[in-house]
């Protein structure tokens, strides 16, 4: 980030950016004191989960009587990416999107598909079906003495490769939820729907992944389990449940020769859908008030951020997604994101930019209110489920119970 | 004597054993800063790094301007360690070998600053050091240490002090001594392992410190080791081995200290002029 | 005399009375201030009584979190006492390589944070951790350790015991400044290792004992970052401590009016609990300075 910072700089003469380089585990206690302290800084990084609510109540600046004033087209909201959207007051107001988009898919090592002579997955989702999924990670779930799931005398305890793995969170609950069309609550955002039938369902096809077909890690074997691109290199796993942004790491063991990478949509239950997500850049509205200099300057800088053209080493490397949409119609553009980076697989193109813009769904954290709160109950509830204790569908009718209270309408409704 | 060196042996086996336990978390960090990313996370843990990688040191510590932040570092430390073995003696000998009224419920009422978790005072403090205009300086960092230098140095002092015989003040006062006079001569001289053990966690104390310069300082450049290493995690994450040689290379200081400063911890004081 | 030590003790006293209501006097009163309101850091505080105070009394988490903080507080202010009480009692024998020995037993304490944690994820590993695999060579029987709502507060427990590295320094000082007259003079009279033990370690060190009960309780009620690292408060809850639930509250739910009063009354339970044990002093701490006086 501060290398942006320094090209910004060069680029605009006579505005200097001080750069707060904040370690992730105290940002937010950080910029809340600042806040707090009437000095936040003038734009930054904002937490997904507490972007609406510190924008609804006016410490974030709205930013759509900016965006009609300028011509800019990048900067138009109809020209972004709607499923990384911020918007609120019945979508009278925005913080604009995400910086960058990231969308949940499947990564996988291909030597290990190869070596098992089992197809690669589809790049097209509508033709990757639970069935042929599950088939799949069968067949590529291996035990130390080289037995399947479906095997006589598969142990579960002692695996040397996975089919599949995944954690226990929400970017990886909503699509499987979203894909056997349940949600975790009504279009209104008031009555919890987690406990129908739909939605226990979708959480439930996951668990049986764990306990059923023994294709992928217990909680406690997937803890055991090293970081995820280094459990594809090393073959304990042959495909991960994961976000875009992990081609940064990815990428450099394809770089060095050390993977033989593959990318895939995630499979469908019902319907072809998967989750984005993404950090917003906030202006603070205290830093900006009554300092007409100041905000002209944060804009530009804002809208530096938010061009992927200009932050398309970001793109390139693989941390990012543009946000644009003209990055995932125009041939010319997608050359420019993919083309010679060394990282990108053949199949990116269909797996992901394709995909994402035909299938990508808002997680709620871009709408819901309280969602952080009802995201840890969430994760406690099922913490149990996925660790086969109990059901899911007790699990999901505590968390209905529970989260009800909580469940405040949108932001943007 | 055949029963000596058996319990000897057993001893010294009982103590090794243990010893490898406790030392497993060093080893783990020190093998990994020699290996590759993806040897690190292997469960169950490799001990052996293949390749064996000595240059992760050198790129780790080209990252960060690491001097500049040992220098900072240093430079808080030294202050705060001044201001605590200064002050907190001073108020700890108060609470400890003088009487006076309402002392104990002074003691209890002052104890309850560490009874609030730091997540809802944390904004009040910032806005107070704000008001005084010292955001981005190290004045908070380090004023709050001549200030009695914490409650848990001077609760640790004061326990103490109430070891020592106050026969030996009693003599000193009747010789004319003042207060600050038995605290220096006769006090302190006996309290060396408590003086040391002070030292020891403060050093640590600030040493380790991520979230009070993050809190309070805005320039990059005067951060602090252990702000760079939090740093190194979001930005390189995934480079585990760089991560791991910057740690070893943080942690080291600390554990020296210790190393020599246990030293002073030698098996009993000797009390002069006490009278059995 | 009197006279004299009250002047002088409220002089000497006053660095660290005046540094209490410098810098924690008014943040504390603020904290207990805003518990009457509804803030979440973005926005004014608006007062809503004691709203906060009745949320509380039906908040399941709350609940939970209070039962789990004590139950490891108590937990580890025992298990990590006995272990550093017997480990400085080892390391303070005329032992070879005595200082390699204390500087090992004190490393959990030194080592980032990770790396404790990766090391643990090991040994509580259920299907290949080095805890099973010596119960089982044992033939006892095996645990799910932190995968199990009702074994993860005795394992982390069990971990605490191992951190125990400064709680051993400051018996270790506590040992040093036992005077060796005393078990001289024990030995004069016929006294054994036991009477030693008994009639002067023991009595000596209950100022330190004393002062490891108290502040390992405030630090254990307090800390959360090692275990939230390695359970995320999980399963069901069953790890998450009071002090995690206010931080929580606080930065991420946008409640910090809520996390205020949670931490009243957190603070009024620890505050009660420190009384209490400040009460108990006179009948089992042995101050050699108060003798006589």
């Amino acid at each position: 980030m501060p290398e942006v910072a320094k090209i910004f700089e060069k680029n605009n003469p006579g505005i200097t950016v001080k750069a707060m380089h904040i370690p992730w585990g105290e940002y937010i206690a950080k910029v809340s004191a600042m806040l707090a302290g009437g000095a936040p800084p003038t734009l930054g990084y904002t937490m997904e989960t507490i972007a609406l609510d510190w924008a609804e109540k006016g410490e974030l600046l709205d930013i759509l009587p900016l965006i009609r004033k300028d011509p800019d087209p990048a900067i138009k909201m109809e020209n972004r990416l709607p499923s990384i959207a911020f918007w609120y007051d019945k979508k009278r107001k925005t913080l604009g999107t995400s910086v960058a988009a990231e969308v949940m898919i499947i990564w996988y090592n291909k030597e290990i598909f190869d070596k098992a002579g089992v197809p690669y997955p589809p790049t097209d989702p509508t033709k990757w079906t639970w069935k042929k999924f599950v088939d799949t990670a069968t067949k590529l779930t291996v035990d130390v003495n080289g037995k399947h799931p479906n095997e006589p005398g598969f142990d579960h305890n002692k695996v040397q490769t996975f089919g599949v793995a995944f954690g226990n969170w929400y970017m990886v609950w909503f699509p499987f939820i979203w894909s056997n069309g349940g949600d975790l609550c009504d279009p209104t955002g008031r009555i919890p729907t987690i406990n129908k039938k739909e939605a226990v369902e979708g959480l439930q096809a996951l668990v049986d992944l764990i306990y059923k077909y023994k294709v992928a890690p217990t909680p406690a074997q997937l803890g055991a389990l090293p970081a995820y691109h280094i459990a594809l290199q090393t073959k304990r796993v042959a495909m991960v449940i994961d976000g875009q942004w992990s081609l940064l790491e990815l990428g450099r063991l394809v770089k060095a020769g050390q993977l033989k990478l593959g990318v895939a949509p995630l499979p469908i239950l019902k319907r072809p859908v998967t989750g984005v997500i993404g950090n917003p850049i906030g202006i603070y509205t205290k830093a900006v008030k009554d300092k007409p200099e100041v905000l002209d300057a944060a804009w530009k800088f804002y809208k530096f951020l938010n061009n992927s053209e200009t932050v398309i080493e970001l793109i390139r490397t693989g941390l990012w997604m543009p946000i644009q949409k003209w990055w995932y119609t125009d041939p010319e553009y997608i050359k420019k994101w993919i083309e010679d980076t060394g990282i990108h697989p053949p199949e990116y193109k269909e797996a992901v930019i394709d995909y994402t813009l035909k299938y990508a769904k808002p997680v709620p954290v871009y709408y819901l209110r309280n969602f952080d709160k009802i995201n840890d109950i969430m994760y406690q509830e099922l913490s149990n489920a996925f660790l086969g204790k109990i059901s899911v569908q007790s699990a999901c009718d505590e968390i209905a119970k529970k989260i009800a209270p909580l469940l405040a309408g949108r932001y943007d409704k | 004597m055949n029963k000596r060196i058996i319990g000897k042996v057993l001893l010294y086996i009982f103590i090794i054993l243990s010893s490898l336990i406790f030392a497993l978390p060093f080893i783990w960090l020190l093998r990994s800063s020699f290996m590759e990313t993806g040897q690190i996370f292997i469960l169950p843990p490799e001990w052996i790094p293949k390749p064996f990688r000595w240059q992760n040191y050198k790129e780790a510590l080209s990252v960060y301007p690491f001097g500049r932040y040992f220098l900072n570092n240093l430079t808080i430390v030294f202050l705060v360690e001044l201001g605590v073995l200064l002050t907190s003696t001073i108020v700890a000998f108060s609470f400890s070998r003088l009487r006076w009224k309402g002392r104990d419920l002074l003691f209890i009422l002052l104890l309850t600053a560490l009874m609030v978790p730091y997540a809802v005072t944390l904004i009040p403090t910032f806005i107070l050091w704000k008001a005084l205009k010292s955001i981005d300086t190290y004045r908070p960092l380090i004023i709050p240490a001549w200030f009695g230098g914490g409650m848990f140095n001077i609760f640790l002092l004061r326990q103490f002090f109430l070891t020592i015989p106050y026969e030996l003040d009693e003599s000193a006062y009747i010789d004319g001594a003042s207060p600050l006079r038995v605290l220096f001569q006769i006090v302190l001289p006996l309290s060396k392992p408590a003086l040391l053990t002070v030292s020891i966690f403060t050093f640590m104390g600030v040493w380790g410190d991520v979230l009070g310069p993050v809190v309070y300082l805005n320039s990059t450049e005067k951060y602090t080791l252990a702000v760079a290493l939090a740093n190194f995690v979001s930005t390189y994450t995934g480079q585990w081995n760089y991560l791991m040689a910057a740690s070893v290379v943080v942690t080291l200081p600390p554990l020296i200290l210790f190393f020599i400063g246990q030293r002073f911890f030698v098996q009993g004081i000797t009390l002069t002029g006490l009278r059995g | 005399m009197r006279k004299m030590e009250t002047r002088w003790g409220i002089m000497l006293a006053i660095l660290g009375i005046l540094g209490y209501f410098l810098w924690n006097f008014g943040p504390m009163v603020a904290s207990f201030t805003l518990a009457f309101t509804d803030w979440g850091i973005a926005g004014n505080p608006r007062f809503v009584g004691i709203e906060n105070f009745k949320e509380l009394f039906d908040d399941f988490i709350f609940k939970k979190s209070l039962w789990v903080t004590f139950y490891f507080g108590i937990g580890s202010v025992i298990s990590s006492g006995i272990t550093a009480f017997i480990t400085a009692l080892l390391l303070n024998q005329s032992i070879r390589f005595k200082s390699l020995f204390r500087t090992i037993f004190f490393l959990p304490a030194i080592v980032p944070a990770i790396a404790n944690s990766v090391i643990w994820l090991w040994l509580f590993n259920p299907t290949f951790g080095l805890l099973n695999s010596i119960l089982q060579t044992l033939r006892l029987p095996t645990f799910e350790w932190i995968y199990n709502e009702n074994q993860v507060i005795p394992s982390l427990i069990l971990m605490s015991a191992w951190q125990m590295g400064y709680i051993m320094v400051i018996f270790l000082a506590g040992l040093q400044g036992i005077p060796q007259q005393l078990y001289e003079a024990v030995s004069i009279d016929g006294g054994n290792w036991w009477h030693r033990f008994r009639y002067i370690t023991v009595p000596m060190m209950t100022p330190t004992f004393f002062f490891q009960t108290v502040m390992g309780l405030i630090g254990a009620l307090q800390g959360f970052v090692q275990p939230y690292v390695m359970t995320n408060g999980g399963p069901n809850y069953a790890s998450t401590f009071v002090v995690y639930y206010i931080y929580q509250n606080a930065f991420r739910y946008g409640k910090m009016g809520y996390a205020c009063a949670i931490s009243t009354i957190f603070f009024l339970i620890i505050l009660g609990l420190t009384i209490l044990i400040f009460k108990t002093a006179p009948f089992w701490v042995y101050y050699e300075a108060e003798k006589g006086r």
